[in-house]
């Protein structure tokens, strides 16, 4: 429910970015909607060492201010899967990823190269006749890394066709993820923290993560598509495939593969 | 307008086949793949070495424990034999937090009830000493006895919260003596048990120490933390006698050993079923689940409560004179009084 007010919220918000006038050609504000399926294959190494597919939709709201050839995008990200209860271990947004992603051109108008900063978290949490009573784990991150883009039209027949492909990778991550077994963060376990209860856990969660580099975080997204303009290519819709490579290594493992099969409209 | 060059159309295919190989990929990785009984044993052994924390405590040497299962485990045999033979290789370390659950049922590796005599039945209490005049909350069941002793009966770790609306009643009742009744209680949510304990200390109270795993390595510990019981209203000051028996298991185990050091109150009865790990769940490449102790519970005096927290006065229920209707622990506890 929290995430979906928040979605809804935030769908508000970036919508009364339309109201401001798009006629200046060097100042333009561009608005996406994402719908579509999400082919989900997700381990976590703390559970189980076999992986599972998992079936879920997957939505976005973006927003993209152009400011002479340079693009900022702001996006919030969501995603569920459907058929978790046939497996007994449930992978699940804690919360909508944002992600901000500034490019600008780079040898020709086609290209450009930026850089980009997220925030996302995964909760993993078994259900069924699992019996253990500290078998919850979470990975949360804020990273920092390099995105691409690379855009041009073409025709095919008579139709004129846009095409986007984006990459991004990260180079530097601050990520929280339980310590070893437990469901506490290594810093809750400090003498005078610690709460048997859990009370201040969720702070300490906060708190307690650490810098990690591309060795040991990595969240690879390749995205391709293609787009149909209309309204004097004001507005576009379109179809898009991304590939997101997610994998966390400490003491454990998470690692997740989705495949994202979107009907994309840019208003 | 631009057209699509040569070089394009191929990194176009390239990444369309790119994410169709990683939907196939993806869809390959999902089939249960076939494993041998030797890949499922080292993954137990392993899992059980890199986790497990009362090794010491236990006297098992797990690399023993190894050798003498290792040359059972035959591809041949069948998977319910095998599922034993595991079952038996835990049973070494003695430890009913320990289990495993497979298609042939769930097995706890160690019965904790070998060797004791365990008779205790809620319904001889209601009948006979709360003479039917009870209430029942969740898993409580509480009334007054004679020369109001209040009597609370604590079944099971769910809805613990429920026992500040019960003391609540006690205190309204003006009791003078309390008998707080776990026997038969197999545990739940450890960290539940400083809801009750709050309600004899009048400040905050150390209670205990939790040890946890904290890397694979056989040394890997945490330092003890602290486990400090908040008080809570109404303060019970009154004398207390907390009822054992062998089945007070787990979180009644850490219940047990959090509230025998406090001054007004004497634990009564038998030797709690012990199990002071915390423990967690893993599925094993089978789809077997395997559940080990990786976390320990120490009492005040950082001794392990892993055996059993011992009564200060024993004594354990004849079963023919309970089924005559008379439960001896019960009256013990109240001849404290």
């Amino acid at each position: 429910m929290i995430k979906q007010k928040s979605l809804f919220t935030l769908l508000i918000l970036v919508s009364s970015v339309l109201l401001y006038a798009q006629e200046n050609p060097l100042k333009q504000n561009r608005f996406f909607l994402e719908y579509g399926v999400q082919f989900q294959n997700s381990v976590d190494s703390r559970f189980s060492a076999r992986t599972r597919n998992y079936l879920g939709f997957h939505t976005a709201v973006a927003v993209e201010f152009l400011r002479t050839d340079k693009i900022h995008r702001l996006e919030v990200r969501f995603s569920k899967n459907f058929n978790y209860r046939e497996h007994i271990i449930f992978f699940e947004q804690l919360l909508p990823e944002l992600r901000y992603t500034f490019l600008k051109p780079w040898k020709t108008s086609n290209l450009l190269v930026g850089g980009y900063a997220d925030i996302g978290s995964y909760l993993a949490f078994p259900v069924g006749s699992w019996r253990g009573n500290n078998n919850i784990s979470y990975t949360m991150w804020n990273s920092y890394g390099l995105s691409t883009q690379h855009q041009h039209t073409f025709s095919l027949g008579k139709l004129q066709l846009q095409h986007r492909t984006r990459f991004s990778i990260p180079l530097l991550a601050y990520v929280v993820h339980p310590s070893y077994g437990l469901p506490y963060p290594e810093s809750y376990l400090e003498d005078g923290v610690f709460d048997f209860q859990r009370n201040g856990m969720a702070t300490q969660i906060l708190t307690s993560g650490k810098i990690y580099t591309l060795n040991r975080f990595q969240h690879i997204e390749v995205r391709t598509g293609v787009a149909l303009p209309f309204r004097n290519n004001t507005s576009a819709i379109g179809i898009d495939y991304q590939l997101t490579f997610l994998q966390f290594q400490q003491l454990d493992q998470l690692r997740q593969i989705q495949h994202n099969f979107l009907l994309t409209i840019k208003l | 307008m631009q057209h699509i060059t040569f070089s394009s159309q191929k990194t176009y295919l390239l990444l369309f086949l790119l994410g169709t190989f990683s939907l196939f990929l993806a869809c390959e990785t999902d089939q249960l793949k076939s494993v041998s009984k030797a890949e499922v044993f080292d993954e137990l052994w392993t899992f059980v070495q890199e986790n497990y924390v009362y090794f010491d405590e236990k006297e098992a040497d797990w690399n023993e424990v190894r050798q003498d299962y290792e040359g059972l485990v035959k591809e041949d045999i069948s998977d319910e034999d095998f599922f034993f033979l595991c079952v038996d290789m835990l049973n070494e370390l003695k430890d009913v937090h320990n289990s495993i659950t497979s298609p042939y049922g769930y097995q706890v590796a160690y019965n904790r009830r070998i060797g004791y005599e365990i008779h205790f039945d809620l319904d001889v209490v209601k009948a006979n000493y709360l003479n039917n005049d009870f209430q029942e909350s969740g898993f409580y069941t509480y009334g007054v006895l004679e020369n109001d002793i209040g009597y609370i009966h604590f079944a099971d770790f769910k809805e613990v919260k429920r026992i500040h609306s019960i003391m609540d009643f006690m205190e309204e009742q003006a009791v003078k003596a309390l008998i707080i009744d776990v026997r038969d209680n197999s545990g739940g949510y450890g960290p539940d048990a400083v809801e009750i304990v709050g309600h004899f200390i009048n400040q905050p109270t150390d209670v205990g120490y939790i040890v946890a795993k904290t890397g694979p390595r056989p040394d890997d510990f945490s330092e003890p933390r602290r486990i400090t019981a908040q008080a809570r209203t109404p303060f019970m000051d009154v004398p207390v006698v907390m009822l054992t028996n062998r089945e007070s298991y787990s979180a009644t185990s850490y219940l047990a050993a959090e509230m025998k050091p406090l001054p007004n109150v004497t634990l009564v009865g038998q030797i709690t079923g012990g199990g002071g790990g915390g423990n967690i769940t893993y599925e094993l490449s089978n789809t077997w689940l395997l559940t080990v102790s990786l976390d320990k519970y120490l009492d005040i005096n950082m001794e392990s409560i892993e055996a059993g927290v011992l009564p200060d006065i024993e004594i354990v229920n004849d079963s023919t004179r309970l089924a005559n209707g008379i439960d001896e622990m019960l009256e013990r506890a109240v001849e404290q009084f």
